[in-house]
C-alpha cells in the first residue's frame, strides 16, 4: 500500500513578530514556528486533509483567524471542500459577532484533499499548491489577485466586516507515483522564483525540498510567514 | 519607351518592395547587353530574350522577350526550380485573360504558362507605360475616380475566378495607356484560389497595402478591397497614410503595430467622396468592409455606410500581447517569439499561467477567431508532464508552418542535429543535454508525431531509443569497475547516437574516425577496450562506447602500471630492511660480546690481585716442603708471580661464565 510522505515546515520570516499561518496535516495542525517535520500517512487511511491557512488582519486577528479555520477544517473533514470553506467562512463572521476586537480578520488557504489518491486541490486567496512532474512544475490553484504583480487579494475567507460569501476554486487530478505537491503561502511565492522553486524540488525532491526553500526564502530576506508543506507518493 | 519605366522612391529601407516581378515595372538592374537568365530550350526558339528584368522576390527570373512568331513583346517570367505556383490561380487566370472574355479588361492578360524542364515559366503581356506608381511619381496624374473604377472592375473579375491577388499595390498596377486611363491589374504571383485547400498562409505582401488580418494569415477578397483602399488614401492624400513625416515609411513592425491599435489615418485625404471611399474600404471587419457591390454603388455617386471600426473589447484593451518588451498583433508572429523564448512563454503561459499574458493572448486569439488554439490555452492539464505538448499544439494553431520545439530544441531533423551537434561539441555539458535526455526519455518524438512536420518522429525515435538501449547493455556488460559513464558521457552517447541516426552514414563514418583517432597505447591493454575497439562489427552504439571508455580504459592501465611500480617499490624496500635487519642484529651481537669481554675483563681484574695472594700462599707452602727454605720473602714473591696469571685467566673465566 502506497503512503503518503508529507513534510511541513512554517516560520515567521525575518520582518513579521509572529506567525499568522497554520499548517494543517491529517490529524495536525502547528502552532507558531515549526521546523521541517515528516508526516508519513497511509494512502488508505480515508480522507486527508493537507493545507496551509495564511492569517490576515491587525493584532490577535490573523492569527486568532488561521487557528480557527485550520481547526475547522480539521473537525469538519467529511463535509465537501465547497461547504467546507463556507463553513469555516461562516465561522469567522460568527466569531466576528461575538468578539468586536477580531472584527475584520480573516484568512487565505489552500491545500489538497486526498481521497484514495483522488486529489483535489483547492483554494481561496492567494495561498498556493503546485504539482511537479518530470522536473516540470505548474501551479495548480488560481490566485485570487487583483493581477498578477498586486499582492491585493480578492477573495478570502472572513477579511471583510460584512458577511462575504466565497467560491473557492478547486481543481481533481489523481496523485500518482513520481509526482510532487508543493503547498506554500505568498511568504515564499512572492520572493523566492518559480525557476528556483522548480529547481529546488527536482533537485532535493519532497523531502529535503521545504527546508531549502524556507533557507531561500530567508536569504531573500522572508518579509513574511513561511509555510511550505511538499507531499510525495512512495511504497511503503 | 523606356521612359515608361518607374524608377522607385526612396523608402527608408523598408519593405515596400518585395512583389517578385517588380521588375516587370521597372528596369534597374537589368542587364544591358549581357542576359543571365537563359530560356529553357522550348521557350527559347520562341522567344527572343530582350533583356533581363531585375527581380528582387527571388521567386523567379523575369525577361523582357520578343515573341519570334509575332514579334509581339512579352514578359517571361521563369520560376526558380523548386518554387510553385498556385497552379490553379495561373490556370484559372489564364482561361480568363483572353481579350473578349466578359468582364475582362483590367486584368494582365497570360498568354502561355506551363512547366517547362523543371520550371514553371508564365508568359505575360508586356505593358510598356510601366507601373501606377510610375504614374504617381512622375505624372500625368491619373483621375482618382477612373482609377478606382478600373481596379474595381479588375478585383471583382479576379475575385469572380475564386482568385485573391494579395499584393494589389501601385507597383503592381500596370499601364496599358494613359489616355485613356486603361490599367492592369499584374503580378498575380503571390495570388491565392481561395477555395482551395489552402486559407491559411504565412504573412505575405507588403504590410504598407495588406489588412489587419494580414498578422492572422487569412485570405479573403476583403483583403484586396483593404490594399484598394491604402492606394486611393495615398493619392488622394498625397502620401501614404504610414509615410512618416520625414518622408521615409514606418517598419514593418510599426505599419502591424499601428494596424492592431488605430484606425488608418486619413487625414491627409480633403475630398470628402474620396474620404468616404477610403473608411468604407479600410475597415477592420473583414465583413463590414466594402466590396465591389459597395464600390459600385460609390462609384454611382451613392454613400453606402460605413461600419465603425471595434479597437477595444470589454476590458477596453488592444487586442495586441505585450512580450519580451515587443507589442505583437500577429499570432504568427507571436508564435515565432514565443519559439524564441520558449522557456519564458512556456511559464508564464502553462507552469505559473501569468493570467495578465494568458488572457491577453486569450483575447489575441478570439479576435483571429483561432478557436482551436483558445481551447488549448484554456483547458486544463492533469499533469505538468503534459504541457510541453500543449504549448506546441497551441504554437502549431496559431501558426502551421512553425516548426515544433521541445524545450527550445526544435525537433525537425535539423534541429536535433544541431542540438546534438553543440552536446558533442560542448562535451555534454550543456543545457541542451538534458533537454535531448528528456525528448528521448519521455518519448515526445513518437507522441508528437502528429504535429506539422514530425512525421519523421517515430521513426527516429525508435532508432535512437534503440541505440540508447544497446549503449546501455553494452556498457553493462563491460561492468562497471571498468568503465562506468558519467552524465557527461550519457550525454554525449545520446547525442552521437541521435546524430547516427538523423544522418547515419556522415554522423557514423565521423564517429568511427574519432575512434580511430583516439591513442591505444594505454587502452589496449585493457583486453575489454581491445575487444571494443577489435570488434568485426561497429554499430554507432559500440563506436561510441569505445570513444568514450577510451579514457577509463588508458586511466586502468596507468593505475595498474603504479600499481606494479608499487608492489616492486614495496618489494625492494622490504628487501632492504631485511638486509639492514640482519646487519644491525650482527653488529648488535658484536657489541654485547665485546660489552661481555670487557665487563669480564673488569670483573678479573677486580678479583685478580686477592686470587693471586690467595693462590701465593699454597704454592709458598709447596716451594717450601720442595726445599726453598732460603729466603721466605723471595720465595713468596715468586709464588705470586707464578700465581698471578693464573689467578687472572681464572678471574676472567668466572666473570666470563
Amino acid at each position: 500500500m502506497p503512503v503518503i510522505t508529507a513534510v511541513a515546515t512554517t516560520h515567521c520570516g525575518l520582518v513579521r513578530g509572529r506567525n499568522e499561518d497554520t499548517l494543517v496535516l491529517p490529524g495536525l495542525i502547528s502552532v507558531g514556528t515549526v521546523p521541517a517535520s515528516q508526516c508519513v500517512t497511509r494512502a488508505d487511511a480515508g480522507r486527508c486533509l493537507y493545507a496551509v491557512v495564511d492569517g490576515m488582519g491587525g493584532g490577535r486577528g490573523g492569527q486568532e483567524a488561521s487557528r480557527l479555520v485550520g481547526q475547522y477544517l480539521l473537525d469538519h473533514l467529511d463535509n465537501e471542500i465547497s461547504v467546507l470553506l463556507s463553513g469555516a467562512n461562516r465561522l469567522l463572521y460568527d466569531e466576528m459577532l461575538r468578539t468586536p476586537s477580531l472584527v475584520g480578520m480573516g484568512a487565505t488557504v489552500a491545500g489538497v484533499l486526498l481521497e484514495d489518491l483522488n486529489a483535489t486541490v483547492f483554494n481561496v486567496g492567494d495561498v498556493r499548491v503546485y504539482q511537479m512532474a518530470d522536473g516540470c512544475l505548474m501551479r495548480v490553484s488560481v490566485d485570487d489577485r487583483l493581477s498578477a504583480e498586486s499582492n491585493i487579494v480578492t477573495q478570502s475567507l472572513g477579511g471583510s466586516e460584512r458577511r462575504t460569501d466565497v467560491s473557492p476554486h478547486t481543481t481533481l487530478f489523481v496523485f500518482s507515483l513520481g509526482q510532487t505537491l508543493l503547498i506554500c503561502s505568498d511568504g515564499l511565492s512572492d520572493v523566492v522564483t518559480f525557476d528556483v522553486i522548480q529547481s529546488v524540488l527536482a533537485e532535493e525532491g519532497a523531502l529535503g525540498a521545504p527546508s531549502r526553500l524556507l533557507q531561500a526564502a530567508l536569504d531573500k530576506g522572508a518579509p513574511d510567514n513561511v509555510s511550505i508543506i511538499t507531499l510525495e507518493l512512495g511504497d511503503e | 519607351m523606356s521612359d515608361a519605366w518607374d524608377t522607385r522612391r526612396e523608402e527608408g529601407g523598408t519593405r515596400r518592395e518585395g512583389g517578385p516581378t517588380d521588375g516587370l515595372t521597372r528596369r534597374e538592374g537589368a542587364a544591358s547587353g549581357y542576359v543571365r537568365v537563359n530560356l529553357p530550350g522550348e521557350l527559347a526558339s520562341r522567344f527572343a530574350v530582350i533583356r533581363e528584368l531585375a527581380s528582387p522576390g527571388a521567386e523567379a527570373d523575369v525577361v523582357l522577350a520578343e515573341e519570334v512568331s509575332s514579334s509581339r513583346q512579352v514578359i517571361v517570367k521563369l520560376y526558380r526550380r523548386g518554387v510553385d505556383p498556385d497552379e490553379t490561380a495561373i490556370d484559372r487566370l489564364a482561361e480568363a485573360s483572353r481579350p473578349g472574355t466578359p468582364g475582362w479588361a483590367h486584368v494582365v492578360e497570360v498568354i502561355d504558362w506551363g512547366l517547362t524542364e523543371g520550371c514553371w515559366f508564365e508568359v505575360l503581356e508586356f505593358c510598356e507605360r510601366g507601373s501606377l506608381r510610375a504614374l504617381m511619381v512622375d505624372g500625368p496624374r491619373p483621375d482618382l475616380a477612373e482609377v478606382v473604377r478600373e481596379l474595381a472592375a479588375a478585383l471583382s473579375f479576379a475575385h469572380g475566378l475564386g482568385l485573391v491577388h494579395r499584393d494589389l499595390k501601385p507597383e503592381n498596377v500596370l499601364v496599358r495607356s494613359v489616355s485613356p486611363l486603361d490599367l492592369v491589374l499584374g503580378d498575380f504571383g503571390l495570388a491565392r484560389a481561395i477555395d482551395a485547400s489552402v486559407r491559411w498562409t504565412r504573412a505575405w505582401g507588403t504590410p504598407a497595402y495588406s489588412p489587419p488580418e494580414l498578422a492572422g494569415g487569412e485570405v479573403s477578397p476583403a483583403w484586396d478591397w483593404w490594399s484598394l483602399g491604402m492606394i486611393v488614401a495615398e493619392m488622394a492624400g498625397g502620401r501614404h497614410p504610414f509615410e512618416l513625416v520625414d518622408g521615409t515609411m514606418m517598419s514593418d513592425q510599426q505599419i502591424q503595430s499601428s494596424l492592431a491599435q488605430r484606425p488608418v489615418d486619413l487625414s491627409a485625404v480633403t475630398d470628402p467622396r474620396m474620404g468616404l471611399l477610403c473608411r468604407g474600404l479600410l475597415t477592420r471587419d473583414r465583413a463590414s468592409r466594402w466590396g465591389g457591390d459597395r464600390v459600385k454603388e460609390w462609384l454611382a455617386g451613392q454613400s453606402p455606410a460605413v461600419a465603425a471600426d471595434n479597437f477595444t473589447v470589454a476590458g477596453g484593451r488592444v487586442r495586441s500581447v505585450l512580450f519580451a518588451g515587443v507589442e505583437y498583433a500577429s499570432p504568427v508572429e507571436l508564435a515565432t517569439a514565443f519559439q524564441q523564448h520558449w522557456n519564458d512563454a512556456f511559464r508564464r503561459l502553462f507552469q505559473e499561467r501569468d493570467r495578465d499574458l494568458v488572457d491577453e493572448l486569450e483575447r489575441l486569439l478570439r479576435y483571429h477567431e483561432l478557436d482551436e488554439a483558445v481551447l488549448v490555452l484554456g483547458s486544463q492539464s492533469a499533469s505538468p508532464t503534459e504541457l510541453p505538448r500543449r504549448f506546441a499544439d497551441l504554437l502549431a494553431e496559431m501558426d502551421p508552418e512553425l516548426d515544433p520545439v521541445y524545450k527550445g530544441i526544435p525537433l525537425t531533423p535539423i534541429g536535433l542535429e544541431e542540438s546534438a551537434l553543440t552536446v558533442v561539441r560542448g562535451g555534454g555539458d550543456d543545457p541542451a543535454a538534458a533537454v535531448l535526455d528528456e525528448v528521448r526519455r519521455q518519448n515526445i518524438l513518437t507522441r508528437w508525431r502528429r504535429l506539422p512536420g514530425m512525421a519523421h518522429g517515430p521513426a527516429t525515435q525508435q532508432a535512437w531509443m534503440a541505440g540508447n538501449g544497446d549503449f546501455e547493455t553494452a556498457a553493462r556488460a563491460i561492468g562497471s569497475a571498468n568503465f562506468s559513464p558519467d552524465t557527461n558521457d550519457w550525454a554525449i552517447a545520446n547525442a552521437w547516437l541521435l546524430l547516427c541516426v538523423l544522418d547515419p552514414d556522415h554522423h557514423t563514418s565521423q564517429l568511427a574516425k574519432l575512434v580511430d583517432d583516439l591513442d591505444p597505447t594505454y587502452a589496449d591493454q585493457q583486453p575489454w577496450w581491445h575487444s571494443l575497439r577489435t570488434a568485426a562489427k561497429k554499430t554507432p552504439p559500440s563506436l561510441a562506447l569505445t570513444m568514450l571508455s577510451q579514457p577509463a580504459a588508458t586511466e586502468q592501465t596507468h593505475r595498474q602500471i603504479e600499481q606494479a611500480r608499487q608492489v616492486e617499490e614495496e618489494r625492494l624496500r622490504a628487501r632492504e630492511q631485511e638486509v639492514r635487519a640482519k646487519r644491525d642484529a650482527r653488529e648488535a651481537s658484536e657489541r654485547w660480546r665485546k660489552q661481555q669481554r670487557d665487563e669480564a675483563i673488569a670483573e678479573a681484574f677486580k678479583f685478580f690481585l686477592p686470587v693471586t695472594v690467595v693462590l701465593a700462599f699454597p704454592f709458598s707452602w709447596i716451594a717450601w716442603l720442595l726445599g726453598f727454605r732460603h729466603n721466605d720473602v723471595a720465595t713468596f714473591i715468586i709464588c705470586c708471580l707464578i700465581a698471578a696469571p693464573i689467578a687472572f685467566v681464572a678471574c676472567w673465566a668466572f666473570a666470563s661464565s
